[in-house]
């Protein structure tokens, strides 16, 4: 089954649209949306938990279309974002409390245990937390309550190296076991690297690049040639090029890469930045 | 509904002693604040505005709700659209009711101390503080659930304004002329209960209609 299933979503505002993103995230799989800011990674996610009314398209959140069945879904989805939500007042053992009266399936245990792991201390108000431990607080309410989906929209951003690190293993061991998905949007696509199996480019509200991250590892890689050299490949094998005057770097397709030119494997921040810089 | 208090006392704790200070406020003055020669409305003022005050204090939750995002994330939680607003209705009413009803205590003990017990009088002046503040709040509550802002807060006090400022100007319109005094004083005393109970049954109907509004303008909110 589909964690996630979305066909032709569309939203118009007054100066930005969302252009018909089609995805999938199989269950057990991480789905790393990736943008600058402002490309309309949010906005999907909101169209996604219908945050945003959409203008067209259908959203599937694990085989439930949400136009349909929302509420029976949403037990099974946790999700954070950017912005700890929850009352500055508030302690975690009050969260607690109030997050055990809107989830049927509440495990005080199991968020007793994240909160100790995390080292999040009990008592003190979430306003005198630092913006890594609310957002450790935020994963910890969303993985309490057994949720198979989890979505994020830029719970990383803003946060230190040490932190996000710990936050991608907490991640990774959640879909550890196979029967749980993620849905993450960063902008930093060094973390979305390492957690990542599904990488989506989004740019300017239109989805440029949907594909397994070891198939772009596979498919395509950098070389360091000469404009003329350059010339001689296909177009359509370019996927994004930087001319210099020493000379050219592209990202090709490695099936399409001439004899006599060295290619070297690809990372993702740089295939979403060549991409970016070919289309506009 | 555990839920409902669960949260509501979780929010409300550091404002709570507000509320205690409130009815503390009132019961002292209804020992001890009663001149027998006092002007009947100078004596209810007091406990008639610490009603209108604290039946807008729950705004308050909506607001810190709204504007911390917690709306936005309680709407990907399993909590209904209707149950969310439902709540804060009820929040809101059990201030009015409980206040109210506080405010109403004052009103027997002032009527004991000077003209004696009128359960119609009483009646009366009960049903328009649940009435202007019944409709103040039916007013704020889509605003502020639609709007996510504090001017909701400003809604609230100038339909509380504006009310009060429409009785003001009846009354001196009516005392303007001999016979609109005569005929409201007569109106007054004839049916004062029929007036109270079509108040009453007027502040239960707001909320009804309130809620309904409420519940389609947060489930067509754009977040």
């Amino acid at each position: 089954m589909n964690a996630l299933e979305i066909k032709g979503l569309c939203k118009s505002f007054k100066d930005f649209k969302i252009k018909d993103i089609s995805l999938t995230l199989p269950e057990g799989y991480v789905l790393g949306l990736i943008g600058e800011n402002g490309a309309g990674k949010s906005t999907t996610i909101k169209l996604i938990l219908d945050l945003l009314k959409k203008d067209g398209g259908s959203v599937k959140i694990l085989g439930r279309d949400i136009d349909k069945e929302l509420e029976l879904v949403k037990e099974d989805i946790g999700v954070v974002f950017d912005e700890c939500c929850f009352p500055a007042d508030f302690n975690t053992i009050k969260l607690g409390r109030m997050l055990s009266t809107i989830y049927k399936s509440w495990d005080r245990k199991v968020y007793d245990e994240y909160i100790s792991k995390f080292g999040l201390p009990p008592k003190k108000p979430i306003s005198k937390y630092s913006r890594g431990m609310k957002m450790k607080l935020s994963i910890a309410a969303a993985l309490s309550h057994h949720a198979r989906l989890l979505i994020l929209d830029e719970a990383t951003s803003g946060l230190d190296p040490v932190v996000r690190d710990e936050i991608t293993d907490i991640l990774l061991e959640f879909v550890s076991d196979g029967e749980h998905s993620i849905l993450i949007s960063s902008h930093i696509v060094s973390d979305l690297e390492k957690l990542c199996d599904y990488v989506a480019f989004i740019h300017k509200g239109s989805l440029m690049l949907m594909e397994e991250k070891d198939r772009l590892y596979e498919d395509y890689c950098v070389i360091h040639c000469t404009g003329k050299e350059l010339d001689g490949i296909k177009k359509n094998a370019v996927i994004g090029k930087k001319i210099g005057t020493f000379g050219a770097e592209a990202i090709v397709l490695k099936s399409e890469v001439p004899p006599g030119i060295q290619p070297y494997p690809i990372d993702i921040e740089k295939l979403f930045i060549f991409m970016v810089k070919e289309r506009e | 509904m555990t839920g409902i208090i669960k949260r509501t006392v979780c929010y409300m704790n550091k404002i709570s002693v507000f509320f205690v200070a409130l009815v503390f406020v009132m019961i002292i003055r209804s020992f001890f604040g009663i001149d027998p020669g006092m002007d009947p409305f100078e004596a209810m003022i007091a406990p008639l505005m610490n009603t209108v005050i604290a039946s807008c204090l729950p705004l308050a939750v909506i607001f810190a709700e709204t504007s911390s995002g917690m709306t936005k994330w309680l709407m990907t939680s399993p909590m209904k659209t209707s149950a969310y607003v439902r709540e804060k209705y009820i929040v809101a009413y059990f201030f009015l009711i409980f206040f109210g009803l506080s405010a109403s205590i004052h009103s027997v003990i002032f009527m004991n101390k000077t003209t004696g017990f009128d359960i119609k009088q009483y009646l009366l002046i009960l049903a328009v503080v649940f009435g202007v503040v019944s409709l103040a709040l039916s007013v704020t509550v889509p605003i502020m659930l639609r709007t996510s802002s504090v001017a909701g807060l400003s809604v609230y006090i100038f339909t509380i304004m504006a009310l009060l400022a429409v009785l003001l100007i009846a009354s001196i319109f009516l005392s303007s002329s001999e016979a609109g005094l005569n005929g409201a004083v007569q109106l007054i005393n004839s049916d004062k209960l029929v007036i109270a109970l079509i108040i009453l049954a007027a502040a239960a109907v707001f909320p009804v209609i309130s809620y309904f509004i409420s519940v389609r303008l947060l489930k067509n909110k754009q977040f």
